[in-house]
């Protein structure tokens, strides 16, 4: 897939949290998810469309989507940035909130 | 309308920047449009008129009018199969529409459901509007050029009245399409059919040459062959007409089911491809000016 040079520098200019606290059990059991797992490790790196991370991870797209749609639903990742590129292609960029997160569960 | 900054590139580079893209996409999307293809292919073959029918009308020893009944029946079953290959027709711009506007990158088959269920009528339509043209203008140059007797001193101009219906057709389809290609993506953009119908002419009020060099390459590229090879094949089918051997019937056959199956499973999703990424440049030069 053909990209604009020029998003480069914007994906580098990305402003992740430098942690976010996760204490819901819901959101806890997603992040455990081992596919879940690898796309956030990525998304805390950059930027990445779904196509970056099919390429890195060697998942189905669909797959990674399903994933992406849970960890946006539980606000582990940022909506996506929407880019039309200089082929008139439209790409979702999606990144991770946080730089760390920090589990922290009481039971009972 | 402004022409795109540092980033504007004549139209046929554009052109020829649609072909890569589409052909780029179509690889890395190929699975989802093979199995919508196959899957219309087959309803088209389904509700196609079968051969047996004639077959136990025969071994029944039937009426006359049954041949008229058969016919009939015949006819709205081609006529079912037609609408459902416009549907299907129209489901692989959506496909497209997925893969260059969605943001995603990539279609699925389930894809198919989504916009089955969503533009079946507008889609049947659209075919409508995309085949009207054409039929009209096959049905006129046919009953003006074609001499259907097949005598030494009229072979020439056979050859010629074919051959010309063809190149004429051809050219014809490519300036029909031209006017109407744009509504499929615009549908899918604006979700109805009136909105599609009118920024499909003010797209192309502004970006004739664009769309209509866009669509020359691939004319040029999966149309225009098969056309030189359906002339010279008639060519020789003429020549060769006294000894009219087996191995000229399975020709044709072969011939057939090649072109067919290249109609279906390249040139309908790289056409899907091309249309939609020419509406996403020109959209994006407007909201470009707009803005």
């Amino acid at each position: 897939m053909p990209k604009d040079n020029s998003l480069s520098q914007e994906k580098l200019n990305i402003n992740l949290l430098p942690e976010m606290k996760i204490s819901d059990p819901e959101v806890v059991s997603v992040l455990f998810h081992e596919k879940k797992q690898a796309i956030l490790r990525l998304l805390m790196l950059g930027e990445k469309n779904i196509m970056d991370l099919k390429k890195e991870l060697k998942m189905n797209p669909g797959t990674i989507k399903r994933h992406l749609d849970d960890l946006l639903a539980k606000n582990l990742v940022a909506k996506p940035r929407i880019i039309i590129n200089k082929y008139g292609i439209k790409e979702k960029y999606y990144h991770a909130m946080a730089k760390r997160f920090i589990i922290h569960v009481e039971w009972p | 309308m402004k022409k795109r900054g540092s980033q504007a590139l004549k139209p046929k580079y554009e052109a020829l920047v649609d072909l890569k893209l589409s052909l780029s996409l179509y690889k890395t999307n190929f699975k989802a449009f093979l199995s919508v293809q196959l899957i219309s292919v087959i309803v088209f073959l389904i509700f196609q008129p079968q051969p047996w029918d004639i077959v136990v009308i025969f071994v029944n020893d039937s009426q006359p009018n049954d041949f008229a009944w058969l016919l009939i029946l015949d006819s709205i079953r081609f006529l079912i199969g037609l609408i459902v290959l416009s549907v299907f027709f129209g489901c692989s711009f959506g496909l497209s529409y997925d893969i260059m506007s969605s943001g995603n990158l990539f279609t699925k088959f389930m894809g198919l459901f989504h916009y089955f269920r969503r533009y079946w009528w507008q889609y049947i339509i659209l075919f409508f509007l995309l085949s009207f043209g054409p039929l009209v203008y096959g049905r006129i140059i046919s009953s003006i050029l074609w001499h259907p007797v097949l005598e030494p001193e009229t072979l020439p101009y056979n050859v010629f009245s074919f051959a010309m219906i063809n190149i004429t057709q051809c050219i014809f389809n490519l300036f029909w399409m031209s006017l109407f290609i744009q509504m499929y993506p615009s549908l899918t953009a604006r979700g109805g059919i009136k909105q599609a119908f009118s920024e499909n002419f003010y797209l192309l009020r502004r970006n004739w040459k664009r769309i209509f060099i866009s669509l020359l390459f691939f004319f040029l590229i999966f149309i225009v062959p098969w056309i030189i090879v359906d002339i010279i094949e008639y060519f020789i089918f003429l020549l060769l007409i006294p000894s009219f051997s087996i191995f000229w019937q399975l020709w044709i056959y072969v011939h057939y089911f090649a072109q067919t199956t290249f109609y279906f499973f390249l040139e309908i999703p790289i056409l899907a491809l091309i249309s939609t990424r020419i509406y996403n440049s020109l959209t994006y030069v407007v909201s470009e000016v707009d803005a």
